[in-house]
């Protein structure tokens, strides 16, 4: 169903209609919360719920303008921001969640789960804006231009922070590569 | 366009970004440049490598509906006891108005049947006033 048509529902009221919103969209802004927060499983889960709790609240207030996707993942980055400000969280390295599908032979599963970690380590040591934009870029598939409606800001600054967040992966990763990496 | 210009593209070009005839130029150069096409090569590595990284996500619709039904009881309880404050603030209102009344009545009376009456700021059909009794 139209997500205005189903905002329009949930203004008067309708649990049944926000629920449906909440199953369409929490796996986005979960996966996006998770790789925007260096910790656990949980934490992410807890600003998914606050801003579907805000959504619900401000219910009333929605204007129909088919944004309804951006303004959910500004809310949650602004949620993870707040959060890592408040209270900085131990950065987790090993959770068993993380791994990547299981595949191939034990030493390939190894390595993987080593490469995951390498690359969980370097997105999370990128600067926030473009962590932001690669992880919306690269993991949920948005354009530039809902990037930039997303994080308000130009397109042209989406564009800039992909490519020095493509260029500072390179480098960090590029250790890995050479096999420097692998023990950490 | 140069190798830098083109190097600045490459990220774009991969996400599909770029403008049509902007992507045949850098394509058009990359045909040509090996150096180019092996940092697209290197970037198409990277891209990767990054999707090794999964996540697993769970469900928090339960925890979005008991706190919302949490704070709908709270603001329940608030409206409720808001009404209630404002029910007490009227009844004391008009336990003042009402010994007012009394007070003006108890005067009327000890000034004997023949004084005036007060009268009910309203008035009664057919009648200009009303006397209260």
């Amino acid at each position: 169903m139209d997500e205005d048509i189903l905002m329009q529902r949930v203004a008067e009221g309708d649990m049944q209609a926000f629920r449906c919103l909440v199953v369409a969209y929490q796996p986005r802004l979960l996966r996006f919360a998770r790789r925007m927060l260096p910790t656990d499983r949980t934490f992410a889960e807890d600003v998914v719920q606050e801003a579907f709790v805000r959504l619900w609240r401000a219910r009333s207030r929605y204007r129909p303008e088919g944004q309804l996707g951006c303004f959910l993942l500004r809310v949650v980055r602004n949620l993870c921001l707040d959060a890592v400000r408040d209270a900085p969280p131990a950065l987790s390295l090993e959770t068993a969640e993380d791994l990547p599908a299981p595949g191939g032979s034990l030493h390939q599963q190894a390595e993987a789960r080593a490469l995951a970690n390498a690359v969980r380590r370097a997105v999370q040591e990128l600067p926030e804006l473009q962590r932001s934009v690669f992880v919306l870029s690269h993991y949920e598939g948005l354009s530039y231009a809902d990037i930039a409606r997303t994080l308000e800001c130009p397109v042209g600054t989406v564009a800039s922070r992909k490519r020095l967040a493509v260029e500072a992966l390179r480098r960090r990763l590029g250790a890995w590569n050479e096999g420097g990496d692998k023990q950490r | 366009m140069n190798c830098s210009t083109i190097r600045t593209r490459l990220t774009a070009l991969l996400d599909a970004e770029l403008s049509a005839h902007v992507a045949t130029q850098v394509r058009t150069h990359l045909e040509t440049c090996p150096d180019c096409t092996q940092a697209l090569e290197e970037e198409r590595l990277l891209r990767g490598q990054a999707a090794v990284w999964l996540v697993e996500v769970g469900d928090v619709w339960e925890g979005v509906r008991e706190e919302i039904r949490a704070q709908s009881d709270h603001e329940a309880l608030a409206e409720i006891l808001t009404e209630m404050r404002r029910l007490q603030a009227e009844v004391r209102s008009l336990h003042g108005e009402v010994a007012s009344l009394r007070a003006q009545l108890s005067v009327r009376r000890q000034e004997g049947p023949s004084g005036p009456s007060p009268l009910l700021p309203y008035a009664s059909a057919g009648r200009s006033t009303s006397v209260l009794v």
